[in-house]
């Protein structure tokens, strides 16, 4: 069998050209490989002064394995190395004097054949085959592969040493500082409301407190980029409205949305329910004398409590009491106490349900204030300076609405009669001014002393309308140490809930006028 | 003829000069090329280098007719290319019959080219392109091969007529002839002094000759490798895409010509060795005797005294051999 004059050489030279097409794919590989490792490089690297994410090691290490496979197909697929490109490279790597590159195109032309055609491309087989195309293109390691390499051991360093180090005076620092603050502001709240979880039995809010508090204490501690700080409050305030989805679906209450008037309706229900709790505590005692007037005195209250609540009573407690009252009736104190104290259970459970409601509305609306103020911290266009700083304020109490800062916040207070609540402006001479009016009064002692006796107990609440007028003072921020220290103070003291509840509506009223 | 055969013979031939050249081995290979590619040959050197004994004993060696022509200012064309003269036959009639000159040879050495007038330079214009003769209105074909070898002295340029550029154009190649090296210059008092001269013998036939120049005509030569001798061309003249010098220097750059040149004698070296396809390589070593004579300096290169050689070297550097490619 004779073999073709060129057939060889054009499978050599084919040969070559897949050889060349792979290595040049691979180059070209390796370069969209160094290329995109180096974007992100970049891109942590401007972290430190703009509010960009960096992107983690193991992401970028696939999304350049990614971009190396991609570009090095589609240089395979786009561009392959022709015949006669090959054969100049093997003329050129292999000396060989355009022997090669000069046969291929005799064999592949179709013009006239000179007589030494037919040498050409013997000569130029020949001497290939004694050679090697391998020789002659070999596979090689980019140079861009070690670039590849050394841009993922800084990206390396960058994410493990230098992550979320950001140069002072920049949107990056201001925006870490927003996160910071916040993680600091959510925190504090969670300790609050930890704090008071202690008090009151709150369940469910105790169980997310920690979870408050822990996300805060990442959001200070581990210097997270913006995406990352929002993705974590974002997670934990889809925790929160699941649990209170729960808690609204034990209430048995289709809630309807967030507004100022369901608040307020929320809070009459409790505060009723705190007031039936109380009444039927007192009942209780009573029904302990076995007296005649005692059960009569009870027949009445009973009467009240069931008349006046047909809205806010659950049709159990209704039931209950119906049945005390019956009980009493016939005279059995012992029955009627029990029908009592289960209705006391059942209101006191509702009750608890409500403080968690109450409780963790207030960790949602907290968080997503943290979530606001994070995601409109860094440079956002037009946004002011005040706006940023907003994020910087000290936690509320849960239950408690702080009042925001008005437009005018940041200059001085106007200068007036009122020395004492300004510090800090005007100078001492003055200040001093004329002496105020003062009223003539004796020291009234703290204490009243006296023997503690049965006695009737009436309790009614006085709702009316204040005259409105506005504060000669500006509203301004307090630090969150002074907010802890009166929560703790007003835990600590025996003033009845709903008079705290009075002085949380009215700072919650202070901080809407704001 | 194969081009084994024609190494050989060109070997054998470039040897049997030798017994009688000292030296000037490049020079003689380049002769030999030029010859063989059908061009014709400008030695430029001064006197006493062996120009004269070089063209003769290629004669000797080819077994081909020599004639020279040693060019004064009063050489008339009618010298070179022969006249009419009136002749008596036997009953004495009278008859013009064209009297052949020098130039009906088949080697010609036309020495100091350059003392002749433009006239008579010009004479030889024809029959260095077309190898025919034109007189009184009757054309003559010269017989194959027909090679002029050409010698101007460089320093005694009173009372010259330096060459029209559509002469220089018709050289294949223009050779400087350098002074010879001590050990050369003793072996040419060695055998220059004896009483015996060396003599060279017939190597090669006038029919080897011509198989040779036609085989060298069918050397194959790629694309890409014409495409870089029209880029090395283009780049002498001075425009756009030209090279730092030759923009800087040259006023006209290379004839077509100067590619011919280059692509037939790079086919003659491609035989010499054994190859039969043209490379880089053979290009850019015969670049510059094909090239050199063909450049036209403006008055900043001539001011200068910018050698055309370093031009072409300077052209062949950026001129990358792969279009598109970066050197």
């Amino acid at each position: 069998m004779t073999i073709e004059p060129g057939r060889e050489l054009l499978r050599l030279v084919r040969q070559a050209a897949v050889r060349l097409t792979a290595s040049r794919a691979v180059e070209t590989g390796a370069g969209a490989g160094a290329l995109a490792m180096g974007a992100f490089v970049v891109l942590n690297i401007a972290g430190v002064a703009i509010p960009v994410s960096g992107v983690p090691l193991m992401h970028a290490i696939a999304a350049a394995a990614a971009a190396v496979v991609l570009a090095g197909v589609l240089a395979a697929l786009l561009r392959p190395v022709p015949r006669t490109d090959s054969a100049r490279v093997l003329d050129a790597t292999l000396r060989l004097e355009e022997r090669v590159s000069t046969a291929i195109e005799v064999l592949t032309s179709s013009g006239p054949r000179s007589s030494l055609s037919s040498r050409v491309v013997v000569d130029a087989e020949r001497r290939l085959s004694a050679v090697g195309v391998a020789a002659a293109t070999p596979l090689r390691i980019p140079r861009t592969v070690w670039w590849t390499a050394a841009l993922t051991a800084l990206l390396f360093v960058m994410t493990s040493w230098l992550h979320g180090i950001t140069i002072p005076g920049t949107p990056a620092h201001r925006t870490a500082e927003v996160i910071r603050k916040e993680g600091q502001r959510l925190e504090q709240f969670a300790r609050t409301l930890q704090s008071r979880t202690r008090t009151d039995h709150m369940p469910a809010t105790r169980h997310l407190a920690p979870q408050i508090r822990d996300l805060g204490s990442r959001l200070q501690r581990e210097r997270l980029a913006r995406a990352e700080a929002l993705a974590r409050v974002e997670e934990l305030s889809q925790q929160l409205a699941q649990t209170r989805r729960e808690i609204d679906e034990r209430l048995q209450a289709p809630r309807p949305a967030p507004s100022r008037e369901r608040v307020t309706s929320d809070q009459l229900r409790r505060e009723s329910t705190q007031r039936q709790i109380r009444q039927l505590r007192e009942l209780l005692s009573r029904l302990q004398q076995d007296s005649p007037s005692a059960s009569r005195d009870a027949l009445d209250q009973l009467h009240q409590m069931t008349a006046g609540q047909e809205g806010t009573q659950p049709a159990r407690v209704r039931e209950q009491l119906q049945r005390a009252r019956e009980q009493l009736g016939r005279g059995n104190m012992v029955g009627a106490r029990d029908a009592i104290s289960d209705a006391m259970l059942d209101l006191q459970r509702l009750e608890s349900l409500m403080a968690d409601s109450e409780g963790i509305q207030n960790a949602q609306q907290e968080v997503e204030r943290s979530q606001a103020a994070i995601a409109g911290g860094g440079p956002v266009e037009g946004q002011p300076q005040a706006e940023t700083d907003q994020t910087s304020q000290s936690p509320v109490a849960p239950g408690e609405q702080r009042p925001s800062p008005s437009e005018g916040e940041g200059t001085e207070p106007p200068q007036g009669p009122n020395e004492g609540s300004t510090p800090g402006t005007g100078r001492r001479d003055e200040k001093i001014g004329a002496r105020t009016p003062r009223l003539d009064t004796t020291k009234t002692p703290q204490r009243v002393r006296g023997a503690q006796a049965e006695g009737p107990v009436a309790s009614s609440e006085i709702v009316g309308t204040g005259r409105s007028s506005s504060s000669r003072v500006q509203a301004a921020d307090i630090s969150p140490a002074v907010i802890a220290r009166a929560d703790q103070a007003m835990t600590r003291s025996r003033t009845p809930a709903r008079y705290r509840g009075i002085v949380r509506r009215y700072f919650q009223r202070l901080a809407k006028l704001r | 003829m194969t081009p084994e055969e024609f190494a050989k013979v060109f070997d054998r031939l470039r040897r049997e000069i030798q017994k009688v050249i000292v030296g000037h081995q490049e020079l003689l290979d380049q002769v030999l090329v030029a010859l063989l590619a059908g061009g014709h040959v400008l030695l430029e050197g001064v006197p006493g280098l062996g120009k004269t004994l070089l063209v003769k004993t290629l004669a000797q060696a080819l077994d081909l007719r020599y004639g020279r022509i040693q060019f004064t200012p009063d050489l008339m064309p009618a010298d070179i290319i022969g006249t009419n003269v009136v002749m008596q036959d036997a009953t004495g009639r009278r008859y013009f019959q064209f009297e052949r000159g020098p130039v009906f040879t088949q080697i010609l050495l036309a020495d100091e080219i350059n003392r002749a007038t433009p006239k008579t330079q010009s004479a030889l214009l024809e029959a260095m392109q077309e190898h025919t003769v034109t007189a009184a209105g009757a054309a003559f074909t010269l017989e194959e091969p027909f090679f002029v070898m050409a010698t101007q002295n460089p320093i005694e340029m009173e009372g010259t007529y330096p060459l029209p550029e559509a002469q220089l154009d018709r050289f294949l190649f223009k050779l400087k002839v350098e002074f010879p090296q001590v050990p050369e210059l003793m072996e040419i008092i060695d055998r220059t002094t004896r009483p015996d001269m060396p003599q060279a013998t017939v190597v090669a036939s006038r029919d080897e000759v011509l198989q040779m120049m036609r085989l060298a005509r069918e050397v194959e030569v790629a694309t890409h490798v014409r495409a870089f001798v029209a880029r090395v061309v283009e780049a002498t003249h001075p425009r756009p895409g030209a090279s730092t010098m030759a923009r800087r220097y040259v006023r006209y750059g290379c004839s077509p010509r100067g590619a011919q040149a280059m692509i037939l004698s790079a086919k003659v070296r491609a035989l010499m060795a054994g190859r039969a396809n043209v490379s880089f390589g053979d290009l850019k070593a015969l670049a510059a005797p094909s090239l050199r004579h063909r450049l036209v300096m403006n008055f900043e290169g001539e001011a200068e005294g910018i050698d055309s050689d370093a031009i072409v070297a300077n052209v062949l550097e950026e001129t990358p051999e792969l279009e598109g490619a970066k050197r």
